[in-house]
């Protein structure tokens, strides 16, 4: 069984790069446009 | 010089879909705005002609990830064809994947079922393994390439949870099967879930096709609409009846038309009569009797005789191309209560993903062994249960059948915001002439002095009026005519505009016209005084005949009320709606129409501009305002009120300054349109709120929230049929719309 911390810790990074990639890059686009 | 263009799209599967490829267009170079719409599948784009052009505007399309394809022009049969073959495609996928899961199923579940297949444990699993994985790649395989298509664009959608759901459950019972130590579940060996995934791309693909058969019937109304139209015409050509394609026909032609035919352009009778059923047009039931001169509308039915007619208006000139164009705007067109449906959805993908993911850790930190595997199937369920594509489709199902009803009743709405707002209207304006009344005037009482008989006074005051070119004037000829009388022309003729005639009428100088035009004159009018007030008191314009320096008579020209205004300002106010009336005319008279008709509100005397002025004092008493006007003198007040009609517009679409154009002269059709809004509006609340809390209640319950209550998960394959239902229950429900009988005659 994998350590439930492990698993808790992973799961933060999951939701980190979830947020990261879904809301907080600017459009690449929208870069371009300013 | 801006421009606007619509653009096909197609493989949209959900709101979040939307979002991407308005965004995406919007922020292209060159582009003002972008309007995407998930029901009709299509772009509305408005572009800067210097900087993009039709094929620049298809390739941003397609850069956004979706296939862009042509829905301009007349001819959209083409359009008809891919529908067709998405959904033959859609079926066809639904039946495959079916036919795989059977096997699938019955293997899985054999134990449950309380029988033994008994092929061996091997066997069972590598077909398990090898079912699921046709199933999952090849049926499902454009969840997948849309999936990875949506996380290139930085987003997420509907495709990316199924994906994601659907393959974590797959390489877990892949990993279980071929490596079953890296799972170990106390000692056991772990379970397989292929079943899951395959039921799961199952039942997603017969929501599909539910979907996409629910859609067909949406969009019908529109091939409806151009079969109307006959494919060929007859039509004379060098001096014999031909019979040419429908596309060919040339102004000026001349078209024959026989008994029960369509009649195939818009053009004017030339020769013989016949009774025309125009209902497909108006909403009129009663046959249109049509002689020479008058105007006939391409794609009505030629009841009862034959005529020949020359053609007018051709090709994308005709009412049919135009109503055909504006039904389809309409339906493209996006209501407000959609922007929060669409806004919601471009966050709500990402937000599930995270809850998905907590589900995870708090089963797999908190829950019950076998803590691994619960965490996995309610990670799954959740990612499962909660697609925003009845989100998406909620308000522009309703939008689109609603339009095409409100087409099929003979009220044009101009677009979605405009069905939206007639629901919410709470004061009505109706101008008078042309709204309330005909607009033809008609002889409606005759009163002599004493030694003249009516016959001599009508037949004195037509001849008299006989060169003139007021409608008053034409009212009294008219009635001479109805009458049988000889009217001989005048001897002399001179009109004073506004006030009266003139006329020598067999040597004796006579007088029509006003009391005014009566006293400029030196005429005395007391011997009929009494006789004149009584005639505008009824809301009929007095005109008093003279000879020889004598008054002789006085008429009354009334402008007849139409049939059913009265009906319909009684059911404007069972709906609660505050009803005014507005008119140029004189007080008198403006207020015996009123009284007929049943409005305590009237401004008289008003000029154009005044009417506008009524409308913003309704405005700013608190009323959402709906002005009803012909749409020529009555432009400022409809553009002032929240929603204007244009009503009688008939053949001539003066959709410019009006929200909705009825197409016949009845108020009635007001009614109509009102009480359609009503029904739509009701519908896109109803499918916002089953959207919503369809999410809003299921997440939670996917995510195990009720395990530590009543110990009760939800099964993710439950969660893929409940998926599947929602947007199929959503479509559903806009069709009843379809069925809406609330049209007033």
């Amino acid at each position: 069984m994998i350590d439930k911390v492990i698993v808790t810790l992973l799961g933060a990074l999951v939701i980190g790069f979830i947020v990261w990639y879904f809301f907080m890059v600017p459009d690449k686009r929208k870069r371009e446009r300013e | 010089m801006e421009e606007k263009i619509e653009i096909g799209v197609a493989g949209m599967t959900c709101a979040s879909c939307v979002r991407r490829v308005e965004n995406f267009v919007a922020q292209s170079e060159g582009v003002t705005t972008a309007s995407v719409n998930l029901a009709t599948e299509s772009a509305s784009i408005t572009y800067d002609p210097k900087l993009v052009d039709y094929e620049k505007l298809k390739a941003i399309v397609a850069e956004s990830g979706y296939k862009p394809y042509d829905v301009f022009g007349e001819d959209s049969g083409a359009e008809i064809q891919r529908r067709e073959a998405e959904y033959k495609a859609s079926l066809r996928k639904f039946v495959t994947s079916a036919l795989m899961t059977v096997p699938i199923m019955t293997i899985s579940m054999q134990d449950k079922l309380g029988f033994t297949l008994k092929l061996g444990e091997w066997p069972e699993k590598i077909s398990l393994f090898l079912l699921t994985s046709i199933v999952l790649f090849w049926m499902g395989s454009g969840f997948m390439t849309g999936a990875v298509k949506a996380f290139k664009a930085r987003s997420a959608d509907m495709n990316t949870l199924i994906a994601v759901g659907t393959l974590t459950a797959y390489s877990y019972s892949t990993v279980s099967l071929f490596a079953p130590r890296l799972i170990a579940v106390g000692g056991g060996e772990p379970p397989l879930y292929f079943e899951t995934s395959a039921m799961i791309v199952t039942l997603i693909l017969m929501g599909k096709y539910l979907e996409a058969r629910a859609k067909g019937k949406a969009t019908d109304a529109i091939s409806k609409l151009m079969n109307l139209a006959p494919k060929t015409a007859k039509v004379i050509r060098d001096g014999s009846e031909m019979e040419v394609e429908v596309k060919s026909v040339q102004v000026g032609d001349l078209v024959i038309v026989r008994p029960g035919e369509s009649i195939p352009v818009d053009g004017e009778v030339t020769e013989g009569v016949s009774a025309v059923d125009e209902a497909m047009m108006t909403g009129e039931s009663i046959p249109v009797d049509k002689k020479t001169g008058d105007r006939v509308i391409g794609g009505t039915i030629n009841r009862t005789g034959s005529f020949t007619f020359r053609a007018t208006q051709v090709g994308s000139a005709t009412t049919l191309s135009k109503i055909v164009r504006l039904v389809r705007e309409a339906q493209g067109s996006k209501a407000p209560a959609q922007k929060l449906a669409d806004l919601i959805a471009s966050y709500f993908v990402p937000v599930v993903m995270i809850i998905a993911v907590i589900t995870f850790v708090v089963w797999y930190d908190f829950g019950p062994e076998p803590a691994f595997t619960l965490a996995l199937v309610n990670f799954v369920a959740v990612m499962i249960i909660a697609c925003p594509c009845a989100l998406g489709l909620a308000t522009p199902t309703a939008i689109m059948v609603g339009a095409a009803k409100g087409a099929e009743s003979g009220a044009l709405i101009k677009n979605g915001e405009a069905l939206e707002k007639s629901a919410g209207i709470t004061a009505i304006i109706l101008d008078k002439t042309g709204t309330i009344t005909t607009g033809e005037p008609e002889v409606a009482s005759v009163f002599t002095t004493d030694g003249v008989t009516e016959k001599d006074l009508i037949s004195t005051a037509a001849t008299a009026e006989k060169r003139s070119e007021h409608p008053l004037g034409e009212a009294m000829v008219r009635y001479a005519a109805e009458k049988g009388l000889l009217i001989p022309d005048p001897d002399d003729f001179a009109s004073a505009t506004g006030s009266g005639v003139t006329a020598t009428v067999k040597g004796a100088k006579v007088f029509v016209g006003s009391e005014k035009y009566m006293k400029e004159n030196g005429l005395d009018t007391s011997l009929v005084k009494d006789e004149s007030d009584r005639i505008a008191g009824n809301g009929m314009t007095p005109l008093f005949i003279a000879r020889d320096s004598e008054v002789i008579g006085v008429m009354g020209v009334s402008d007849k009320v139409k049939d059913g205004a009265k009906e319909a300002v009684g059911r404007f106010k069972d709906m609660g709606l505050e009803v005014a009336m507005v008119t140029g005319d004189h007080p008198a008279t403006a207020k015996a129409i009123a009284r007929e008709v049943g409005i305590e509100r009237v401004v008289s005397g008003a000029r154009p501009e005044e009417k506008a002025e009524e409308a913003r004092r309704l405005q700013a008493e608190g009323k959402v305002v709906a002005m009803v006007g012909d749409g020529i003198n009555d432009a400022p007040a409809l553009a002032a009120a929240d929603i204007g009609f244009a009503i009688g517009a008939g053949t001539d679409i003066a959709i410019e300054s009006s929200d909705i154009t009825l197409m016949t002269g009845n108020l009635n059709g007001v009614v109509t349109a009102i009480r359609l809004g009503k029904a739509t509006l009701r519908v896109i609340k109803q499918n916002l709120f089953w959207a919503f809390a369809y999410n809003t209640l299921l997440i939670p319950v996917a995510a195990g929230i009720l395990y530590p209550i009543w110990g009760v998960t939800l099964n993710p394959m439950l969660a893929a049929l409940a998926m599947a239902f929602s947007s199929v229950t959503v479509v559903s429900n806009s069709l009843r719309l379809k069925s809406f009988s609330g049209a007033a005659r």
